[in-house]
C-alpha cells in the first residue's frame, strides 16, 4: 500500500499534469541516501563515492528499462524534459534546406526550442494543425511528405489529453528520411512506454511528473544517433583529454552530463519508477476515473470541456461560461480543490480554441472518486458565486 | 479573496462603459491571462473630470478597474500618474496572492499609461 503524505493537507489534488505528489517511498529513499550513502559520483576512491556512483548508474539502468532502451548508455540525465528537448534542438544538425515540424498540441518546451533551432539554421518551421480538437493526421502526413528532417511532438497532450499515435508518425517520418523526437513528459506517467515499438529516435521525460523529485529528467536517444551529436555544455566529467591547445570529449552519455549530476534526484527517480511499476494496474482505474469526471463535467450546462472525451488517461481542460479560468481555480482552492488555470504553456493551442485560458483538472495514482465529487460540488458553488 | 466588497464591484461595476468624446483613451492587456482593460478619460484643468472603463477579464481585474474608476474623478492628472501601486492594492482591500497582483494592478497601469499619454510623457515605474 503506497502512502501519500500530501493527503494530510486535506487537499483534493488535481494538478498532476503540472507536477505529481510524492509517495513516502520516494521521500524515504532521499532521506536514507543523503544520510548514509551520499557523496559526489565518479572518480572518488572512498566507499561513499563508490556507493553514490553505483546508485546513479543503477538509476540510469532503471530509466533505460522503463523506456525500453536497448542500453543504459542511451540515457542522458538532464534537469527535465525541457533540457532534454533543448539538448536535441541545440545539437541536432539542421541546414537551411531542412524543414522542422511540430504540432499545435506541443508544449512550449517542444514548440519553442524547435522554432528557435529552425530560425538559427534558416530552416522551414511547420506546425501540424488540429481537426475537431484532435491532431490532424492527414495534414501531418502531408507535411511530412513535403519534407521533414525533424518531427518533434508530444506523446500525450498536456491540455487535451489526446494520446498521439507516435509509431504511425514515426513510420512516415522514417520513410521520408527524417527523425522523430518525442516529448513524453505527460505520457510516461499514464502510458507504458516502449521507445522501440514507438519508433522514437529520442524520447524526453521528467521525474517530477511521475512521482519523483524535481531537477531530474532523462533523454533517451538511439545510440547511433546520440554518438553523432556534439557536446552541448562543457565542464568536468564530459571530457576525454584536456590540454592547453585542445580538448577531446567523452562518449555518451558522459559527453552530455557536464558538472556534478543530479545524484540524489536519480535515486528518487528510480524509486518513483519502482512505485509506478507497482501501480501499473491502477492506470486503468485512473482512466476510468477521468472518464467519469468528463461525463459529469459535460453534464454541467455551464461547463465546456476542451479535452478529448474518449481514451483520455486523465488530463481534462474546461472553461466555465462567464467566469474567468483564474477565478474558477482560485475559488476552487478555497474549497480545497487544487486545479490549474492558464494556457498551460500552450499559447498557440489556446489561440486556436479562441480562449485566453482554461481550467485543467489532471489525475494521478492517488486520486479517488471523492476528489471528483469535491471538484463538481465546488464548480457548482463557483458558478453560483460568480453569476452575474 | 472574493469578499463581498470585491464581488459587488465585479457584479455591479461603477463607471463602466465609454465616454462619447474622451480627451484620452488607452487599452492595456495582460498577455499571460488575456485580461484587457480600456479606459476613457475626460480631462479639464489638469484634473480627471470623468472616467469610464470597459474590458474583459477575471473578477480581480474587473473589480479593481471599477474601484479605480470610482476613485479617480476629481484627482489631478499628475497625481494619478504617480499613484503608488500600494495605494491601488489598499483600494482593493483584500490581500492578493502573488499570481493575482498583476490582475489587481492592470487598471492602474492602464490609467497611468492613458494619463501619461495626455501629459506627453511615458508612464514611469514598473507595473
Amino acid at each position: 500500500m503506497t502512502e501519500w503524505p500530501y493527503k494530510a493537507t486535506g487537499i483534493h489534488y488535481l494538478d498532476s499534469a503540472a507536477s505529481t505528489q510524492k509517495p513516502k517511498a520516494v521521500l524515504d529513499a532521499l532521506q536514507e541516501f543523503y544520510s548514509m550513502h551520499y557523496s559526489n559520483v565518479h572518480r572518488g576512491l572512498h566507499r561513499l563515492a563508490e556507493e553514490s556512483t553505483k546508485a546513479y548508474e543503477k538509476a540510469r539502468a532503471t530509466v533505460a528499462a522503463f523506456l525500453g532502451a536497448h542500453n543504459p548508455k542511451e540515457i542522458v540525465f538532464t534537469s527535465g524534459t525541457t533540457e532534454a528537448m533543448n539538448l536535441l534542438a541545440s545539437t541536432y544538425p539542421l541546414t537551411a534546406d531542412d524543414t522542422v515540424v511540430v504540432s499545435l498540441l506541443d508544449h512550449h518546451s517542444t514548440f519553442v526550442p524547435w522554432q528557435q533551432a529552425a530560425k538559427r539554421a534558416g530552416a522551414t518551421f511547420k506546425v501540424i494543425p488540429l481537426a475537431d480538437g484532435r491532431l490532424d493526421y492527414a495534414a501531418a502526413e502531408r507535411l511530412i511528405e513535403e519534407g521533414c528532417a525533424v518531427l518533434a511532438i508530444t506523446h500525450l497532450s498536456n491540455v487535451t489529453g489526446e494520446t498521439i499515435d507516435v509509431s504511425r508518425l514515426a513510420d512516415k517520418v522514417h520513410a521520408n528520411g527524417g527523425v522523430i523526437f518525442v516529448d513524453g513528459a505527460q505520457a510516461a506517467a499514464h502510458i507504458e512506454i516502449d521507445v522501440q515499438s514507438l519508433g522514437a529516435d529520442a524520447y524526453c521525460i521528467s521525474a517530477h511528473k511521475l512521482y519523483g523529485p524535481t531537477g531530474i529528467g532523462a533523454l533517451y536517444c538511439r545510440q547511433d544517433l546520440l554518438d553523432t551529436l556534439p557536446p552541448y555544455q562543457f565542464g568536468g566529467e564530459m571530457v576525454d583529454q584536456v590540454t592547453v591547445s585542445k580538448t577531446t570529449f567523452a562518449n555518451p552519455p558522459a559527453r552530455f552530463e557536464a558538472g556534478t549530476p543530479p545524484i540524489i534526484q536519480s535515486v528518487g527517480f528510480s524509486t518513483a519508477i519502482d512505485v509506478l511499476h507497482a501501480h501499473q494496474s491502477d492506470l486503468k482505474r485512473i482512466e476510468s476515473l477521468a472518464k467519469d469526471a468528463i461525463s459529469r463535467l459535460s453534464a454541467l450546462p455551464f461547463i465546456t470541456v476542451h479535452s478529448v472525451t474518449e481514451q483520455n488517461p486523465g488530463i481534462i481542460s474546461f472553461t466555465m461560461e462567464g467566469v474567468h479560468a483564474h477565478d474558477v481555480a482560485q475559488f476552487l482552492d478555497s474549497k480545497d480543490v487544487a486545479v490549474r488555470a492558464g494556457h498551460h504553456c500552450c499559447q498557440p493551442l489556446h489561440d486556436t480554441f479562441s480562449i485566453p485560458a482554461s481550467v485543467r483538472a489532471s489525475f494521478g495514482l492517488y486520486n479517488t472518486k471523492e476528489d471528483i465529487d469535491a471538484l463538481i460540488a465546488a464548480l457548482k458553488e463557483c458558478k453560483e458565486a460568480f453569476d452575474v | 479573496m472574493y469578499r463581498e466588497h470585491l464581488m459587488d464591484h465585479y457584479k455591479h461595476p461603477r463607471n463602466h462603459g465609454e465616454l462619447e468624446s474622451p480627451t484620452v483613451s488607452h487599452t492595456e492587456k495582460n498577455p499571460s491571462c488575456g485580461d484587457t482593460i480600456t479606459m476613457d478619460f475626460l480631462i479639464e484643468d489638469g484634473k480627471v473630470k470623468d472616467v469610464r472603463f470597459r474590458g474583459e477579464g477575471c473578477a480581480i481585474s474587473m473589480a479593481a478597474a471599477s474601484m479605480l474608476a470610482e476613485e479617480l474623478p476629481g484627482k489631478k492628472v499628475e497625481q494619478v500618474v504617480l499613484m503608488p501601486r500600494d495605494e491601488m492594492l489598499e483600494l482593493i482591500g483584500v490581500p492578493l496572492t502573488t499570481m493575482r497582483v498583476k490582475c489587481g494592478l492592470l487598471a492602474l497601469h492602464t490609467a497611468k499609461k492613458a494619463l501619461a499619454k495626455n501629459l506627453g510623457e511615458e508612464a514611469k515605474g514598473e507595473w
